[in-house]
């Protein structure tokens, strides 16, 4: 049903090739469609979430990018979505797939998705990913992040416990703090909270001890 | 019989549900299950004193109980299926900056299901808001926004797979606007600048 959406949804991004052009819509050249229907087509023919990739198109169109531009988005995306499907396995479900997707799109490395999903082998992992690869995204160093993201969920983190994490950080973020240190400072509050043994220590015992791209200053106590 | 049912119209209610067809065993069970698994019991062993003159109660077990039934036929014909959100727009007036907040407004438990999430922007002066993003497929017509009645917050309640989103808010069908109460980030394929917000269940 979902692939059947995103192949409709496809048919609107292709112009009405060889007819004069008058819809002020952006539509990708004839070329380009048709280059673009095939990684649709390609990726559903694998059982992936295609729906990503049409959506990157129609961002890519929103924002008024070139044609070609589109395609290497959309067969970027299409690649992602392969790699976080392996990552992911055994069976991820869709958001696990898309998130892991994102992931990836912002520099977390594919062992990194392999670790979160070893962490948590039986249930969605969709949330995390999220965490982690905002995190990323502002500037926290990628293998501390993917450290405290997969020590939270191996400790039992709920999914709205790591939201609140994000937003605080979010938060410290936009009021000018450094992501790293706003990192260090709310994960002592949720550590708190969590199950016996989810000490800041103990959390921070799985944190590498050197200090890795933008991020780590956390001492390593003992 | 307890007063709501000596209506004329619960009446033929009732009379209704009895003409209908045998309901599937297995689903009723489902909802059973369910429905127990959900109830609310109040302090003591006791959830309520059933010989107690309670005509109050009574009255709304039996609206409860009649619910519940069409409820049950409910399923078992149609199947349970999320409704998608009613928006709509409205027109607005005057003008000034545009301020908003997403907040998560899902309760339920499960796998990977969407979760119902609320967008709020506070814009005047426009016309008509939606939200696009990576769930609509950046589709400018799938989620329009309804203007409040004062006519500076515009609302809408989509659902969305947990995890992280990238989105913003298409003003008058022509203006790109970001969610001044969610960081930005920039699309690593294109470049351009977008909201963004982790949904997920508590």
């Amino acid at each position: 049903m979902r692939f059947a959406f995103a192949a409709v949804s496809l048919i609107a991004l292709a112009p009405v090739c060889g007819a004069q052009q008058l819809s002020p819509t952006p539509t990708l050249v004839c070329a380009s469609a048709a280059q673009v229907s095939r990684i649709v087509a390609e990726a559903q023919s694998r059982g992936l979430p295609a729906e990503r990739i049409v959506a990157k198109v129609k961002r890519g169109l929103l924002i008024r990018t070139p044609s070609p531009r589109i395609v290497a988005a959309a067969q970027a995306v299409a690649d992602r979505l392969e790699v976080a499907r392996a990552a992911l396995a055994p069976s991820p479900g869709p958001a696990d797939i898309l998130a892991g997707e994102d992931a990836l799109s912002v520099g977390v490395r594919v062992d990194a998705l392999e670790r979160l999903r070893a962490a948590s082998p039986n249930q969605s992992i969709a949330v995390p990913l999220g965490l982690l690869t905002q995190l990323v995204a502002s500037g926290e160093s990628e293998k501390r992040a993917t450290a405290m993201v997969t020590e939270l969920v191996r400790r039992g983190a709920t999914s709205s416990q790591l939201i609140a994490l994000g937003n605080n950080v979010n938060a410290d973020v936009g009021r000018g703090a450094r992501v790293d240190e706003s990192f260090d400072a709310r994960i002592d509050g949720l550590t708190a909270v969590l199950a016996p043994g989810a000490t800041g220590s103990a959390t921070a015992a799985a944190l590498p001890t050197t200090p890795s791209g933008t991020g780590p200053k956390r001492p390593n106590t003992p | 019989m307890i007063d709501s049912e000596r209506d004329p119209s619960v009446i033929r209610a009732i009379d209704e549900l009895r003409r209908l067809p045998g309901v599937d065993r297995a689903a009723v069970e489902r909802v059973v299950a369910a429905a127990a698994a959900l109830r609310v019991t109040p302090p003591g062993d006791e959830p309520f004193d059933v010989r107690a003159p309670r005509p109050r109660l009574r009255r709304l077990a039996g609206l409860a109980g009649l619910a519940a039934a069409a409820a049950i036929v409910g399923f078992v014909i149609h199947g349970f299926v999320p409704a998608a959100p009613v928006v709509r727009t409205s027109p607005a007036a005057t003008s000034g900056p545009a301020t908003g907040v997403a907040m998560n407004v899902s309760v339920p438990d499960g796998a990977a299901l969407p979760i119902a999430h609320q967008f709020v922007l506070s814009l005047k002066g426009a016309k008509r808001v939606s939200v696009v993003g990576d769930f609509n497929e950046w589709n400018q017509v799938s989620a329009p926004m309804t203007r409040s009645a004062d006519g500076t917050l515009w609302s809408a309640t989509i659902p969305i797979l947990p995890g992280r989103h990238m989105y913003g808010y298409l003003v008058d069908d022509s203006v790109f606007v970001l969610d001044p109460s969610e960081p930005k980030v920039r699309d690593p394929d294109f470049g351009a600048e977008g909201s963004v917000v982790i949904v997920g269940r508590p």
